[in-house]
């Protein structure tokens, strides 16, 4: 008995509490129960992008142990949106990744956003200072690019046949306000309805892909 | 007699002097009316400026003549009504947009409209080049305005993915 004690005292030693935690992802389909968003074929936009986001969950948990995803909101649900930035940054999340869809009418073309509201000249220096929440993602403006890069570079590889890729835009995107950890914007134009399971793969393959980066 | 001449002088002055203190420190005030029965020209000019709209993967744009006037809130309601007939009649969006008033306040130009402008089935990228558009607009008739903040109704425009609580610069963000 008194070994295991002293075993476990020595753990907190040997493997700090941060090397046990699981890689927190954090992923928002757009809409809710107020705003049901664009018409796809013959749905609506929340419901893709809760499937999709729901798809991605279970995949990303099948496959890995490290990895905790979390859906903003459940079907029917309603969320603000500094609401959805309270709660992501209260549990510090690893990554961020708002989903949004689309009815594609010629090609198919998949957007990258961060936010930015033309402030980003002007970093945080003090992270004990107080900021407005349209600074706060400037607490974290390296690791924004470095998410929607990796987005990019895997998109630009495998999906650039199907879809035209765009760079990741700076811009002031509702989905993202308040945000002070790595979150990006996805916006993709389905041609059919049922693409979005497609899509969903490719999500599965860069997260898991960005907590082995990490 | 002499004392009376200069005590007449005396006092004279003294009043001159309360006088002109008191228009100096502004309780005398002399208005003189400038009545004229002759109606005053006022110029009014016109000139052609270009309005700016996207249209599949590049800028288009269309020459327009305006009243110019003096006033830079009326030239960008001017333009800025111009550009949503201009949207309108290209059947970009489906209702015609009227601008309400346009105040500028220390380079911000706040322009309100009577109805959300802009298509809810449009993806976020057409959104912003159609924004764009309007601020490359009024970017290119030079009227000394460095942000605009949109308005519906004389309230902050709400969309679900755009934020309009903040002004846009006219440089845009793509």
């Amino acid at each position: 008995m008194y070994f295991y004690r002293r075993l476990s005292f020595l753990c907190l030693f040997f493997f700090p509490a941060q090397a046990m935690q699981p890689h927190i992802i954090v992923l928002d389909p757009a809409g809710d129960s107020h705003n049901p968003g664009r018409i796809i074929e013959d749905t609506f936009e929340r419901t893709i992008a809760w499937r999709c986001a729901a798809y991605v969950q279970e995949q990303l948990t099948a496959r890995n142990d490290n990895i905790a995803v979390f859906i903003t909101r459940q079907s029917g649900d309603f969320s603000a949106p500094l609401q959805r930035a309270q709660y992501v940054n209260r549990i510090a999340a690893h990554a961020v990744v708002s989903l949004s869809f689309y009815q594609a009418t010629e090609t198919a073309d998949i957007f990258l956003y961060m936010y930015g509201n033309g402030d980003d000249f002007f970093p945080i220096i003090n992270p004990l200072g107080w900021y407005t929440a349209d600074q706060a993602h400037l607490l974290c403006a390296k690791e924004h690019g470095a998410l929607a890069a990796l987005f990019y570079t895997h998109f630009m590889q495998h999906c650039h046949t199907y879809a035209s890729v765009h760079a990741p835009y700076k811009i002031p995107c509702t989905a993202l306000f308040g945000m002070a950890v790595p979150a990006c914007l996805i916006e993709i134009g389905l041609k059919k309805a049922d693409d979005w399971q497609w899509y969903g793969d490719h999500l599965v393959a860069v997260l898991e892909k960005a907590c082995n980066v990490w | 007699m002499k004392k009376y001449q200069l005590l007449c002088c005396s006092m004279g002055a003294l009043v001159i002097g309360l006088l002109l203190s008191a228009y100096m420190s502004g309780f005398l005030i002399f208005f003189v009316s400038r009545t004229s029965l002759i109606p005053e020209k006022k110029e009014i000019t016109t000139q052609q400026k270009l309005l700016y709209s996207w249209s599949g993967q590049k800028w288009q744009t269309e020459v327009v003549t305006l009243v110019w006037d003096e006033s830079a809130e009326r030239t960008i309601k001017n333009l800025a009504n111009k550009w949503f007939s201009l949207l309108y009649q290209e059947r970009k969006i489906d209702k015609k947009v009227v601008v309400q008033s346009v105040l500028i306040a220390r380079g911000c130009a706040y322009i309100s409209c009577d109805y959300y402008p802009f298509l809810k089935e449009w993806s976020i990228y057409t959104k912003i080049r159609m924004i764009e558009g309007l601020l490359k607009t009024i970017q290119k008739a030079d009227v000394g305005v460095q942000k605009v903040q949109f308005l519906v109704q004389h309230q902050i425009m709400h969309d679900p993915h755009l934020d309009f609580s903040r002004p846009w610069p006219v440089i845009g963000f793509l």
